[in-house]
């Protein structure tokens, strides 16, 4: 394994996007550290900000040190182990394809933006626009999943084309915002105005009822099986509280300003 | 009765098995009398190719923590000639006979290979009329149907396998009871490995049947020499005091699982009184590159092989 220790707490945001296994895995300690990376306005090198050592051949990277300030950690990755043991800053994961990010901090906004595979696990919070689509783009997160212990930001999952992202916690407003298709379960409250324009998604509430747009129609009360399947996903995860979507659920069929094949369920009294 | 000859004869011969693209189904539902229906119901009228589009039966049954999605459930396995013709016969029994069945969901239970995969909910989820939706959990894809009483779940590709059909075994009993005893044991015996159907009504073929017939067009028809009734009148591979004749058929998913099966079905075959002889159809080794030869598989060289089987 392959460890990066951070030297410094520096408010100046470090722009890291070559901290990823599989671009690492084949380079030698000397190469690595000569990587360039932006610190703020200023163009440096990794080994400025790293103390680096071990072998990444693994292809597993351990990056230590509060890192809430270093953005694009395993952006773009797509193979491979990226642990963070602590915060990660913004874009973390952001367009990866494979491999597993875990981040046993807080990671900042846009975690696992447009990601089109593999497994982010955040043991803290995450923060706005986890699994989005950057400003401009039609879709967000394409495919993997997104698990998050801790409470999640506003925009989760905005424009979301394919996969999943879990939340344990509660997320903020416009959650599955414009989203397209995937799945969004939430395990504690739902800020406001979710799914707002979405046009065929699902997001899955396991705490109390949300509070639900006017365009959004109920269906009655189901008990998807997709649901017991990916509950049984995420139990192989170790996702908590998975065991609820083996239940009863209130359908919400929306955004009726959009196509409306969406849905919002929430547990049925 | 001369106390050798209360020993079965295990004859020196062997089974002719051949391969056949073989599909592994899963039924689920909310109560298991529900998903043996839907078993029985896909499973049905698929004893042999020569005559349906696939054979077909019951594998085991799953208990919740087992099947995708937590509930009770049906291993199902499902034999054809090519991919897409067992692909056909898929589509159109799980669309008409566990698709109907209330709170049934249906997976692939083999490994996929996309350049092998067979089509399945992918084209069952026409049925939703433009309301289907589909979920990517993990690497597969399932297909959301809206149904009457909710939806129907069905995994978009299913997995193929080589499998090796036509095993079997032909028992000779010297009465209708013991013998229909002894073949139930031996089905029974069969049917516990798993990865093993006996794809005929309650695992046992009363009706053996001969390539070709005295009238045009038709495949197959009885074969007479095993027919206790024609004894007199045609020649005869029965053995003197032969009252029925019970066979049994078994396909498998791979070579091993049919020879442990058809060893199984030997050991129980030769432990009733009832069975005279343990024989074994075959095409003199013209139709399937798979030979069970029974002395071998039993492990004895000798005619009477029940102290050793």
């Amino acid at each position: 394994m392959l460890t990066l220790a951070l030297r410094h707490r520096d408010p100046v945001p470090l722009e890291a996007e070559c901290v990823c296994p599989d671009r690492l895995m084949s380079m030698a300690i000397a190469d690595i550290g000569r990587l360039k990376v932006w610190h703020g306005n200023r163009q440096t090198e990794l080994a400025e900000h790293f103390q680096i050592t071990g072998d990444g051949s693994d292809g597993r990277v351990r990056v230590e040190g509060d890192c809430s300030r270093v953005k694009m950690l395993g952006s773009g990755m797509a193979s491979g182990c990226l642990l963070i043991a602590g915060n990660a800053g913004m874009h973390a994961g952001a367009r990866m394809t494979g491999g597993e990010l875990i981040v046993e901090g807080d990671a900042g906004d846009w975690a696992g933006a447009e990601m089109s595979g593999g497994l982010i696990r955040i043991g803290g919070s995450a923060g706005n626009l986890a699994g989005a689509a950057y400003r401009g783009s039609v879709h967000g997160m394409k495919g993997g999943m997104i698990l998050v212990d801790g409470d999640a930001g506003d925009e989760v999952g905005a424009s979301l084309r394919r996969g999943i992202i879990a939340v344990s916690g509660r997320v903020g407003d416009f959650c599955g915002v414009n989203a397209a298709a995937g799945t969004i379960v939430v395990g504690g409250r739902v800020g406001a105005r979710a799914g707002a324009a979405m046009r065929r998604a699902t997001i899955v509430t396991l705490g109390p009822t949300p509070e639900l747009l006017p365009t959004f129609h109920v269906c009655g009360t189901v008990s998807p099986t997709f649901l017991k399947v990916l509950g049984r996903h995420l139990e192989s995860h170790g996702f908590s509280g998975a065991e609820k979507l083996r239940g009863q659920f209130v359908r919400s069929c929306g955004d009726m300003v959009s196509l409306g094949k969406g849905e919002i369920l929430y547990q049925a009294d | 009765m001369n106390p050798v000859d209360a020993f079965p004869v295990l004859d020196d011969t062997f089974a002719e098995a051949f391969p056949l693209t073989a599909a592994k189904v899963i039924v689920t539902a909310d109560h298991p009398r529900l998903a043996i229906s839907a078993a029985r119901a896909a499973t049905g009228n698929a004893s042999s190719i020569i005559g349906c589009d696939a054979e077909a039966g019951i594998d085991c049954e799953l208990e919740p923590h087992l099947t995708p999605d937590g509930r009770p459930g049906f291993g199902l396995l499902f034999f054809g000639f090519s991919r897409p013709a067992l692909e056909k016969a898929l589509v159109s029994r799980i669309g008409q006979s566990i698709l109907t069945c209330p709170t049934t969901a249906c997976y692939n239970g083999l490994p996929v290979d996309p350049d092998k995969a067979l089509k399945v909910g992918a084209q069952l989820r026409f049925f939703g009329d433009g309301w289907q939706a589909s979920k990517k959990i993990g690497n597969q894809r399932f297909w959301r149907i809206p149904v009457m009483d909710g939806e129907f779940l069905v995994e978009e590709s299913f997995g193929t396998t080589k499998g090796v059909a036509g095993g079997n075994l032909i028992l000779m009993c010297r009465d209708a009871a013991g013998g229909l005893d002894a073949a139930e044991a031996c089905a029974e015996a069969m049917r516990g490995v798993p990865g093993v159907i006996l794809p005929f009504p309650h695992g046992i073929v009363r009706a053996g049947s001969k390539v070709g017939s005295r009238y045009k067009g038709l495949k197959a028809s009885t074969n007479t020499e095993y027919c206790p009734t024609l004894g007199s009148q045609v020649s005869t591979k029965l053995p003197p005091g032969t009252a029925v004749v019970y066979e049994l058929v078994a396909d498998g998913l791979d070579l091993a699982s049919l020879e442990e099966s058809t060893r199984r079905g030997i050991k129980a075959a030769m432990d009733c009184r009832s069975v005279l002889k343990v024989s074994a159809g075959n095409y003199g080794g013209k139709l399937g590159p798979h030979h069970l030869h029974l002395r071998r598989i039993a492990g004895v060289d000798s005619v009477h092989g029940v102290a050793r089987c």
